[in-house]
C-alpha cells in the first residue's frame, strides 16, 4: 500500500464570478521515501492540490475525492484530527520566506512550536532541539540565531528556518511549494540541494512543486504535469524526459532555456494565456492552446493512456502527439 | 533598545515644553488681561493695576514663564484667584477622580473593543458580524454626553440601580466610588469602544490573510491557537495606534461627562474656574490634561516597540 | 470615454449603500436648515409661559419646552447653527491645513520639519481643550468654539495632505513634469492637488461630523453658542435639569446630533467607495 494515494481529487473554489474548479480529478500515488514533482504554469492548480493535502484550503472551497494517507482518508477527518497530522506527519514549505514567518516572534520560538505541540517537549528540550535543527539546515551560529527575529535574517536564511520548522517533527511527507522561486538565483541551488539532502537522509517522501521543469527534473523520481487543474502527463522522470508525449509537456519543455543552444535560437512560447478556471472547456483543459485540438477535445475529457509502464498521458490524439517533434508543434 | 527609548524620552520632553509654551502664550500673552477678566470690564484702572501687581503679571513674560515652569517642577502651581488657596489643593482631589475615571473608561473600551471585534472577525459576514458592526456604526455617532444622559434616565431614574451623579469621595469606600464612576465610564467607553471594535475587526481579518498564519496552521496549530499566538499580537498594532489617538477624545470626553454627572474632577474644576474667571486654575488644568495626552502617546510609542520587534531595529 | 466614466461614477454612487443613505440623511439636514431660515412650525424664540410643557400636537409637533418654545422649531433652527459652525471650522482647517501640508510636501527640508513638529504636538490640544483656554480669556461665545474646532482641524488636514502629497510627488508623472522644467508651485496645483482631492474630501466629511459633535459638547458645557440662539447641545443641557419632568426633551436634540453625525459618517464612507474604489477595498 502506498503512503499517499490520491484518487479523483477535485477542488472547487467559490468566487464572485461563480464556482472555479481549481483541481479536477487528480490521481497520484506516493511511496515512503519517494519524490514526486508537480510541474505546471502558475494558476494550474498545483498549489491548490498541495493545500488540499494539508487541509488548508480557504473556507470558500469544496474538496471532493479521496486522499488516503497511511490508510486513512484525510478528507474524512475533523480539523482537530488534521491538526495532529499537520506539522507532524505532513509538513509544508511555502513560496514566500519573507512573509511566511511571524514578524513578532523569534525564529527559535517559531521552530519550537511544533516540537512542543506534537512532541510534548519541555522548553529546554525544545530549545536544544531547535538549535540542532538550525545547525542541520545550515544556519551559522545557531545558538545566537535562535533568538533572532525574522527581519534580522536574509531571505535564504528565512527559507532555511521554514525548512527547519517543516523538518522538526520528522514528517513522513514534505511538501515544498515553489520553495526557491522568491530567492536569488545563487541561493536557489543551495536551498534545493539542502532539501534534497535532508529528504534522502531523513527518509522522507517529497512533493516538490515548481513551474520550472529543470528544478523538477533534477530533484524528483516521478513527475506529474498539470494544466488547468488536471494532470496531463505522469510518469517516471527519466521516462518522461525520454519521450515527452502530451502537447503541453512538449510545449513546456520547448519553452525551457537550454544550455549550449545557439544564441540565435528563439525561445519557444506556448500561444495563448493561462486559462481562466471558470470558463475552461469541459473536455481537455488544454484545448484552446493546443495545435492538435479538435471538437472532441473540447467536450470529452481525455482518458489517461498508459504509453509505457507507469507513464500516462491524457490526450485524444496521443499518436499524433507522439509522432510530431516539439519544434513542429510550437513554432 | 536604549537608543529607542532615549529618542522617545527626548521627544516627550520637547513636546511637553512646546505644549507649556503654547498654553502660556494663549493664557498670558494673547490680548485679554487676566486682571481685567477677573475684575470685569467696568473695573477702574487703579484696581486693575493693583491686581496686576498682586498677581505678578507686571513682570516680563520670560520671567513669568520661567517661574511658572520651575514652580510646577516643585509642585507649586500658584494660588487660585477665586478661592485664595494653592491651585494644587484644588487640582489634587480632582486628579484623584479624573485619572481613575479615564483609566476605567479606557480599560472598559478596550475590553468592549476586543470582545466585539474578535467576535465579529470570527463570524465574518455572518449575521452577528453585520449586526455588531451596525451597532458600532451607531455607537460612533452618539455624542457621549447624550449617552450619559440616557444612561442616567435608564439606570438611575427608571431602574434606580446606580446613582444619577455626584461622587461620594474615596473615604466612602472603593465600591461606592466605582458605582459612581460606572455610568460615566460606560458613556465614555461606548463611543471609543465602538471605534476600536471596528479597527480590531478589520485588523484581525487582515492579519488572518497573512502568510505566517498559514505557516502556523501548517504546523498543526488549531484556529483558536493561531488566533491567540499569531494573529492577536500583530493585529493589536493598528488597534494600539488608534487607542493612542482616541485617548485625547476620551480625556476631553471626561471633561464633558464629569459635568453631566456632577463629578468633581478636572472637568468640573476647569468649568467652574472659567465661570469664576480663575485663569490660573484653567491654565494649570489645561497643562495637566495636555500632559496626560502627551504621556499616554509616549507610552503607546514604547508599547509599539514591545509588540513589534522590527521598530527597535530601525533605531539601532 | 468621458461619458463612460461619468456613467460608471453614477453607477458607483448608486451601488454604494453608504453613499445613498448618508447622502439622503445629509440632504435632509441641509433642507431643515434652509427651510428654517424662512419658516418653522412654531417659534424657536418666543417665550410664552402659558404654553410651557405642551405635549406634541398639530401646532407643536414635538411639544414645547419649559419656556413655551416650540421644540421642533428649535431643533430645525439649531441645524443652522451646527452647520454654520461645522462649515466654518472645517474650512479653517481645510484651507490652512491643506496649504501647510502642500507647502511641506513641496519644500521638504526645514519647512517640512517645522510644520510637522508643530502639528505633532498640537495633537495634545483637542478642540475642547483649546475652547476652554479661549473661553477663559475671551469669554464664552459661538466664535470661540468655531475657532477652537478650526484650530484642531489644521494639523489633521496638514498631516493627511503632506502624507498623500509626498506619495504623489514620488510618482513618475510628477518626475516627468519636473524634468520638463515646471516649477514646484505649478506642479502642486496641476498634479498634486487634483490627485489628493478625493482623500481630502472624504476626510473633510468625517471632520464635519466630528465638528458637529464638538460644537454640541461645547454648547452643552455653555462654552459655545449662547442663548437665545437655539443649539442642540444647549437644549440638552437645559433638558437635563428636567429629566424627571419631561424626559423626551432630552431625547430629541441628542437624536438630531446622532442622525447628523451618522449621516455624515456614512456619507464619508460612501464617498470613499465612490471617489476612490481602490481605497475602499482595504477596509
Amino acid at each position: 500500500m502506498s503512503l499517499l494515494d490520491v484518487k479523483d481529487l477535485s477542488v472547487i473554489l467559490s468566487t464572485s464570478e461563480g464556482p472555479a474548479r481549481a483541481v479536477r480529478n487528480l490521481n497520484f500515488r506516493l511511496n515512503r521515501g519517494e519524490t514526486l514533482g508537480i510541474v505546471g504554469e502558475s494558476g494550474c492548480g498545483k498549489s491548490m492540490a498541495a493545500l488540499a493535502l494539508m487541509g488548508l484550503l480557504p473556507e470558500q472551497s469544496e474538496t471532493v475525492g479521496e486522499i488516503t494517507f497511511d490508510g486513512q482518508n484525510l478528507l474524512d477527518k475533523t480539523d482537530a484530527e488534521m491538526c495532529q497530522i499537520r506539522g507532524n506527519r505532513l509538513a509544508m514549505i511555502f513560496q514566500e520566506p519573507m512573509t511566511s514567518l511571524n514578524p513578532v516572534h523569534t525564529v527559535g520560538h517559531q521552530i519550537m512550536e511544533p516540537l512542543r505541540l506534537h512532541r510534548n517537549m519541555s522548553d529546554n528540550q525544545a530549545k536544544s532541539e531547535t538549535i540542532r535543527l538550525l545547525d542541520r539546515v545550515g544556519i551559522p551560529n545557531p545558538k545566537e540565531r535562535v533568538d533572532n527575529y525574522p527581519h534580522q535574517l536574509s531571505g535564504g536564511q528565512r527559507q532555511r528556518v521554514m525548512i527547519a520548522i517543516a523538518l522538526s517533527c520528522q514528517p513522513d511527507i514534505l511538501i515544498a511549494d515553489e520553495p526557491t522561486t522568491a530567492l536569488d538565483v545563487t541561493i536557489q541551488d543551495q536551498i534545493l540541494e539542502l532539501i534534497h539532502t535532508l529528504v534522502r537522509e531523513e527518509g522522507m517522501a517529497l512533493i516538490l512543486i515548481s513551474h520550472d521543469l529543470g528544478v523538477i527534473s533534477e530533484n524528483t523520481d516521478n513527475i506529474l504535469v498539470m494544466y488547468g487543474g488536471s494532470a496531463v502527463e505522469t510518469g517516471g522522470t527519466e521516462q518522461i524526459f525520454d519521450e515527452l508525449i502530451h502537447p503541453y509537456t512538449q510545449g513546456l519543455f520547448a519553452a525551457m532555456p537550454k544550455l549550449g543552444r545557439a544564441r540565435s535560437g528563439r525561445l519557444v512560447t506556448i500561444p495563448g494565456t493561462v486559462p481562466d478556471l471558470i470558463s475552461l472547456p469541459s473536455g481537455c483543459t488544454f484545448t484552446d492552446r493546443c495545435p492538435l485540438a479538435t471538437d472532441m477535445c473540447r467536450n470529452t475529457p481525455p482518458p489517461a493512456i498508459e504509453v509505457t509502464a507507469n507513464h500516462f498521458a491524457s490526450c485524444h490524439h496521443i499518436d499524433a502527439a507522439r509522432n510530431r517533434k516539439t519544434e513542429e508543434l510550437f513554432s | 533598545m536604549s537608543i529607542f527609548i532615549a529618542k522617545r524620552v527626548l521627544t516627550l520632553f520637547v513636546t511637553l515644553i512646546g505644549a507649556s509654551i503654547v498654553i502660556f502664550l494663549v493664557m498670558e500673552i494673547l490680548p485679554g488681561d487676566p486682571a481685567l477678566v477677573i475684575l470685569g470690564v467696568d473695573a477702574s484702572d487703579e484696581a486693575v493695576n493693583a491686581l496686576t501687581k498682586e498677581l505678578g503679571l507686571d513682570r516680563p513674560p520670560l520671567v513669568r514663564y520661567w517661574d511658572w515652569v520651575t514652580g510646577i517642577l516643585q509642585g507649586e502651581l500658584g494660588k487660585s484667584y477665586a478661592y485664595k488657596v494653592p491651585v494644587w489643593e484644588l487640582v489634587e482631589g480632582a486628579l484623584l477622580i479624573t485619572i481613575p475615571l479615564a483609566i476605567m473608561s479606557i480599560l472598559l473600551s478596550i475590553v468592549l473593543a476586543l470582545s466585539i471585534g474578535l467576535y465579529a472577525a470570527a463570524n465574518h459576514n455572518k449575521a452577528g458580524d453585520v449586526t455588531l458592526m451596525g451597532i458600532s456604526q451607531l455607537g460612533i455617532s452618539i455624542p457621549n454626553f447624550w449617552l450619559a444622559i440616557l444612561l442616567i434616565m435608564l439606570f438611575a431614574i427608571n431602574l434606580r440601580w446606580l446613582p444619577a451623579g455626584g461622587f461620594p469621595g474615596w473615604d466612602e469606600g472603593l465600591w461606592a466610588c466605582l458605582r459612581a464612576l460606572l455610568l460615566p465610564s460606560l458613556a465614555l467607553a461606548t463611543v471609543v469602544g465602538a471605534i476600536l471594535a471596528r479597527i480590531t475587526r478589520s485588523s484581525v481579518l487582515e492579519v488572518f490573510r497573512e502568510d505566517y498564519v498559514r505557516t502556523a496552521r501548517a504546523k498543526g496549530l488549531s484556529k483558536q491557537a493561531t488566533l491567540w499566538r499569531h494573529v492577536l499580537r500583530n493585529a493589536l498594532i493598528p488597534v494600539l495606534t488608534v487607542t493612542g489617538i482616541q485617548f485625547s477624545a476620551l480625556l476631553t470626553g471626561t471633561v464633558v461627562v464629569e459635568n453631566v454627572f456632577h463629578i468633581p474632577g478636572l472637568g468640573s474644576l476647569v468649568l467652574k474656574a472659567i465661570n469664576n474667571r480663575d485663569t490660573i486654575v484653567v491654565e494649570n488644568v489645561v497643562l495637566l490634561l495636555a500632559t496626560m495626552i502627551i504621556v499616554v502617546n509616549f507610552v503607546v510609542d514604547i508599547l509599539y516597540a514591545v509588540i513589534d520587534p522590527r521598530l527597535k531595529a530601525h533605531d539601532i | 470615454m468621458s461619458e463612460d466614466r461619468s456613467l460608471s461614477f453614477v453607477n458607483r454612487c448608486r451601488r454604494s449603500r453608504s453613499f445613498v443613505v448618508g447622502g439622503v440623511m445629509t440632504a435632509f439636514l441641509l433642507m431643515c436648515a434652509i427651510v428654517s431660515l424662512f419658516w418653522t412650525p412654531g417659534s424657536a424664540y418666543d417665550i410664552t409661559i402659558a404654553n410651557r410643557f405642551l405635549p406634541p400636537s398639530g401646532a407643536h409637533w414635538l411639544g414645547t419646552d419649559q419656556f413655551g418654545r416650540d421644540i421642533a422649531s428649535m431643533l430645525m433652527t439649531g441645524t443652522q447653527n451646527s452647520i454654520v459652525v461645522a462649515v466654518v471650522a472645517v474650512s479653517i482647517g481645510l484651507f490652512i491645513g491643506v496649504g501647510l501640508g502642500l507647502l511641506a510636501a513641496a519644500k521638504r527640508g526645514w519647512t517640512e520639519e517645522i510644520i510637522m513638529r508643530f502639528s505633532d504636538f498640537s495633537f495634545a490640544f483637542p478642540a475642547i481643550l483649546s475652547a476652554i483656554m479661549l473661553t477663559a480669556i475671551l469669554g464664552p461665545g459661538g466664535v470661540n468654539s468655531i475657532l477652537a474646532i478650526g484650530l484642531y482641524n489644521i494639523p489633521v488636514f496638514a498631516r493627511l495632505t503632506r502624507g498623500s502629497a509626498n506619495s504623489i510627488w514620488a510618482r513618475e508623472f510628477v518626475m516627468a513634469a519636473r524634468a520638463s522644467g515646471k516649477g514646484r508651485f505649478r506642479i502642486t496645483f496641476e498634479h498634486i492637488l487634483p490627485n489628493i482631492l478625493s482623500i481630502i474630501i472624504v476626510q473633510a466629511t468625517i471632520l464635519f461630523a466630528i465638528a458637529i459633535l464638538a460644537e454640541a459638547a461645547l454648547s452643552y458645557l455653555g462654552l459655545g453658542t449662547q442663548p437665545p440662539e437655539p443649539s442642540w447641545g444647549r437644549m440638552l443641557n437645559e433638558a437635563q435639569t428636567l429629566m424627571f419632568l419631561d424626559p423626551m426633551q432630552a431625547i430629541y436634540p441628542g437624536f438630531a446630533i446622532a442622525i447628523a453625525v451618522f449621516g455624515l459618517n456614512l456619507l464619508g464612507d460612501g464617498l470613499r467607495d465612490v471617489l476612490d474604489p481602490r481605497l475602499s477595498r482595504k477596509r
